[in-house]
């Protein structure tokens, strides 16, 4: 069975591109444009990566991802982010010790270092 | 006036630093925190969002500030404002504030910004407008130097304070 992604952003320029590249790689991408969405979809169905943008209206990435943690069935869900925010180390540190991301993509997205680091994540 | 000089300390290692205040306290946290830094910088940009620039020279006035190396911007028309005063037209042209602090940056040496408050940015703005505006200004400070300090009042804040903490260097709260 493949391998499901979700990605979460809120332009769907974004959401399309990503989704591609991931059902290239050969895994299943899923698509949420915000972080309600993503979370209804989070607690539906089994998923083996989540892809957050950071800043999005509503719930932002970090909220969704704060979320998850919160979330007993969910506590483990492997999660990165793909966002144009650059972090700073204060900010690397908090998402650390709280949010535990596996991951984090700076877009606009290198293409064949973000199809190396997925595949080391989903192996 | 110790948290203050907490602030000036924190500004050595630090380029981007959100001040957190609550809002009983807010105004004079600011007045102690232009005390503690207005000698100390070659050249002070203070950002005006909820108060004209001539309202805060005579606050300087009233507590012996000088501010002979002050460089303002806010969003009020009227006739008695301090010297190197700019104006914007509304809080909701945000890019035209980016371009004017780029502008000033560029013409005079201003190597700390002030920009009180994010709160009143929020009126006129989205949260994630003003989050991306936020974020591309301190990008900004830490490619081409200087220091920055951001306020917010604490009440109601927390999301937006949580979100600015990815990309701010540090967090005061006082």
């Amino acid at each position: 069975m493949k391998k499901k992604v979700l990605i979460v952003d809120d332009e769907e320029d974004i959401l399309t591109s990503v989704a591609m590249l991931i059902n290239n790689m050969g895994y299943e991408a899923k698509t949420a444009n915000n972080g309600k969405k993503a979370l209804e979809m989070l607690k539906k169905q089994k998923f083996d990566l989540v892809l957050l943008d950071i800043l999005m209206p509503g719930i932002s990435g970090r909220e969704v991802l704060e979320n998850i943690r919160e979330y007993p069935k969910l506590k483990n869900q492997k999660a990165a982010f793909l966002t144009v925010v650059k972090l700073s180390e204060y900010g690397r540190d908090i998402m650390k010790k709280k949010l535990k991301p596996v991951d984090y993509f700076q877009k606009p997205i290198n293409v064949s270092d973000f199809r190396r680091r997925i595949k080391k994540i989903l192996g | 006036m110790a948290e203050e000089s907490i602030i000036v300390g924190k500004l050595c290692n630090n380029q981007n630093i959100l001040l957190v205040s609550s809002s009983k306290d807010h105004n004079q946290v600011l007045i102690d925190l232009h005390k503690a830094v207005s000698n100390k910088f070659k050249g002070i940009l203070a950002i005006l969002t909820h108060k004209s620039a001539a309202t805060l020279a005579s606050e300087f006035k009233k507590n012996n500030i000088d501010y002979s190396n002050y460089f303002f911007i806010d969003f009020v028309e009227e006739d008695n404002k301090p010297k190197r005063c700019f104006t914007i037209s509304s809080l909701f042209a945000l890019t035209e504030l980016a371009l004017k602090i780029e502008k000033i940056k560029k013409m005079y040496k201003t190597d700390l910004i002030i920009l009180d408050n994010i709160l009143s940015m929020l009126i006129y703005n989205n949260d994630v407008t003003v989050l991306r505006f936020l974020h591309d200004m301190m990008v900004k400070v830490r490619k081409k130097g200087g220091k920055a300090i951001y306020s917010i009042l604490k009440e109601g804040n927390e999301k937006l304070i949580a979100d600015i903490s990815l990309f701010a260097d540090e967090i005061v709260e006082i």
